[in-house]
């Protein structure tokens, strides 16, 4: 029954991947691509965690692995907003469709 | 649970892909990311798939060596002390006007 609940989660981080793919070739632009690569990341994962920490066979296993995604968490986020901040920086373009507000 | 790594696998081979086409620095510099984290991910599954516990370990260093080199391209791309300028080569040239195309 555990078997079969952490192999879902595991099927749910691999469709959460493949969609971040998926955004990354469907967005017109830098900046959404960013959005999707990061909910890709985030979300499978968390999901992939929980599935190793379902399987895992020892409590200082689970311990580490919970280490891991708390770490990711916290780093993926930061990661994003700096590649944001560089791009904004340097000056980076987005679409055409896109409005910007100015005051 | 091999299905799974082999699948992860493609994907890194599709973002690769977007890595060569992609055609500002900040694309390129996004597929790095998703790679490094797809590359966590199959660590893990390499632990459960082989029953070997050591991997778990090797996932941490994996996933913060990637951190601090993201941290360090940002560094060479942006401006100020480090950062890199090549004339003639589009993009670094030294002003901040990213390329067109």
């Amino acid at each position: 029954m555990i078997k079969i609940i952490a192999y879902l989660c595991f099927l749910g981080s691999f469709i959460a991947f493949g969609l971040g793919t998926l955004g990354l070739f469907r967005l017109p632009d830098a900046y959404s691509r960013m959005h999707a690569a990061g909910i890709g990341d985030t979300l499978g994962i968390g999901l992939l965690g929980l599935g190793a920490i379902l399987l895992g066979p020892s409590w200082i296993l689970r311990l580490k692995i919970l280490i891991i995604l708390f770490l990711f968490w916290i780093v993926n986020p930061t990661m994003t907003h700096l590649i944001a901040k560089a791009a904004l920086i340097r000056g980076t373009q987005p679409t055409e469709e896109t409005k910007l507000r100015r005051e | 649970m091999l299905l799974f790594l082999v699948g992860l696998l493609v994907l890194i081979l599709l973002v690769l892909l977007r890595a060569i086409i992609g055609p500002t620095v900040i694309d390129r510099l996004i597929s790095i990311n998703v790679i490094t984290s797809m590359g966590c991910a199959i660590i893990i599954l390499m632990a459960f798939l082989k029953e070997d516990f050591g991997f778990i370990d090797i996932a941490v260093v994996f996933m913060l060596c990637g951190f601090a080199s993201v941290l360090w391209i940002l560094k060479v791309l942006t401006p100020g002390d480090w950062q890199l300028r090549v004339p003639g080569l589009k993009g670094f040239e030294g002003n901040n006007e990213e390329e067109d195309a």
